[in-house]
């Protein structure tokens, strides 16, 4: 017999949450069953294939009016390297003042992915 | 002592007071914004997460960029704000009471007033859980300012009391910043919070999640060192012999929300029994020229619903302002009426129905359900149906509709829920 792969998908599309089943088997094409749209076959498609996390946390700053600035990646990165970005984006610390829409860490850990400010931090006056 | 005169005053700078303001500054009145934080845009400075504006902006953003884009409206406007201001005094006439560092006690003047104070978090003792008075106890919020704010981490091995969003997210927000997190603890038979927040938050992390369960004791000397849980029958009780000891230095509650009224029963504002305002269609509330809108209202999930209805609020300020000389309208008091599985509508009353008016209103099914029809009805017949696979009491249903007001009877409209009819014979 043939190697057969299954994975269960909770689809976060919509409130529904169908629950999607995606069989591998060698040699043929995906089998997904369980979503009732084409939005929820793409996202299990993808989650199946490649999981990916958009990177939320926040970095250090210094001489700003908080001791903390919340950034993002401006598009997801793959979901086992959420821990590895959240670790390397702690260590450094960021100057005020910041604005908006900064890239903060370009090419985070050579992801093809950057770190941006999600909000302006002024100067301490 | 500082006086100002101004013509709306908005109490409160998150994300309601913002819309609000900018609403009725665009109308062409004079508008101040009161915030006792140091800056404004209220809670969506520590949501740093993302999934805010998806209906707003058409684009998924962080609750710090929502907030940030219409910080950044104020710039090219008049609107007078006011930061690390707290109100301690609303009056019935619209007078204002406010302290600062800086100034002291302020004395403001307004002919409209938006109310715009949010809501407050359910503490530990809403829900009465019995135990040790220990360090170590907070409200998931407070504790979600600490680390996305404040640069504080407050736990290293944690219990999470409710499965709210703010629950789900601060499981994931701790756990990335080097915490145990080793229970969502959840005394309804599902998450209470959004199925995207269950699957990323907790399942990508392997966080157990306990349904039907409920913390029965916390332990601890100085600081908390474990919690009891047991299982609870169906009407929360606990079950004997379901016991089970989990040890944490910290336990955090998501166990609701409050809208913050105080301000508004000292200007003598009725309240409904979801403790918001009673308000019209119009976001006013039982005193003409105060208004309402977002989490003070009702207790939202998604910011970008708060938009729309502060701007409403905001819009109907400043209409209120310039209307005052033509003196008071009458109001017609249509009463709106929870019916069938729907917990409470925003707005309770319609006051002034035409053909033309598209009217808001916002419900939460009381419980979960497939297949049903939202439904407006009058005197027996359905003015207005749509129709929903799936909702939930965690996600509040808007409808905007016209009414023809000739098929209002008896000055009564009932919002219910109910189920999908059948089309012919199923075959």
């Amino acid at each position: 017999m043939t190697q057969e792969k299954v994975a269960h998908i909770t689809c976060i599309i919509c409130p529904s949450g169908c629950q999607i089943t995606v069989t591998e088997r060698p040699g043929s094409p995906l089998e997904i069953e369980g979503a009732t749209c084409k939005r929820g076959t793409e996202y299990a498609e993808q989650e199946y294939r490649e999981p990916k996390r958009m990177l939320i946390t926040t970095m250090r700053v210094d001489g700003g009016t908080l001791a903390v600035i919340p950034v993002r990646s401006n598009k997801g990165l793959p979901k086992q390297r959420i821990f590895d970005a959240v670790e390397h984006v702690s260590h450094i610390a960021l100057r005020a003042p910041i604005k908006m829409g900064t890239v903060v860490v370009p090419n985070l850990l050579n992801l093809g992915v950057d770190v941006i400010a999600s909000r302006d931090i002024e100067r301490v006056p | 002592m500082k006086e100002v005169a101004t013509d709306v005053a908005v109490i409160g700078g998150g994300p309601s007071g913002l819309a609000a303001a900018l609403e009725a500054a665009n109308n062409g009145v004079r508008v101040l914004i009161l915030e006792r934080d140091f800056e404004l845009g209220g809670i969506l400075q520590q949501c740093i997460h993302n999934g805010f504006g998806l209906r707003y902006f058409k684009e998924e953003l962080t609750g710090p960029e929502y907030a940030q884009r219409f910080i950044n409206q104020l710039v090219d406007t008049n609107i007078q704000a006011l930061c690390g201001t707290m109100v301690i005094d609303l009056k019935p006439d619209k007078s204002i009471t406010a302290v600062n560092k800086s100034d002291g006690v302020v004395m403001i003047r307004s002919q409209a007033v938006v109310l715009a104070m949010g809501c407050r978090e359910r503490a530990r003792g809403a829900i009465n859980v019995p135990g040790d008075r220990c360090a170590g106890i907070f409200p998931a919020g407070l504790a979600q300012r600490f680390v996305n704010m404040e640069g504080y981490m407050p736990a290293k091995s944690v219990v999470i009391v409710g499965s709210g969003d703010i629950g789900m997210i601060m499981a994931r927000r701790l756990t990335l910043e080097g915490a145990k997190v080793n229970a969502v603890v959840e005394v309804l038979p599902y998450a209470a919070g959004l199925i995207r927040n269950r699957v990323q938050c907790l399942e990508d992390y392997n966080i157990p999640l306990y349904l039907c369960h409920t913390v029965t004791h916390i332990h601890g000397k100085d600081r908390v060192q474990g919690v009891t849980i047991s299982q609870v029958d169906d009407k929360w009780r606990p079950l004997q012999g379901t016991n089970r000891y989990i040890e944490c230095d910290t336990v955090l509650f998501s166990v609701g929300l409050i809208p913050e009224n105080e301000l508004s029963q000292k200007a003598g504002v009725a309240l409904s029994s979801t403790g918001g305002p009673v308000v019209n269609e119009l976001c006013e509330t039982s005193v003409p020229g105060i208004f309402a809108a977002g989490n003070v209202l009702q207790v939202h999930d998604l910011v970008d619903w708060v938009t729309l209805e502060a701007q409403r609020a905001g819009n109907n300020a400043a209409q209120y302002v310039k209307n005052l000389a033509k003196g008071a309208t009458e109001r017609e008091r249509i009463k709106v009426i929870p019916g069938d599985n729907v917990g409470y509508v925003v707005p309770q009353f319609v006051d002034h129905l035409t053909t033309d008016t598209k009217i808001q209103f916002s419900f939460r099914p009381k419980a979960p359900d497939n297949n049903v029809q939202a439904q407006i009805e009058s005197g027996g017949s359905v003015l207005s149906k749509r129709k929903h696979p799936h909702v939930i009491p965690s996600e509040m249903i808007n409808v905007i509709t016209k009414l023809d007001p000739s098929a209002v009877k008896n000055k009564e409209i009932t919002v219910r829920i109910v189920p999908q009819p059948q089309k012919g014979a199923v075959e």
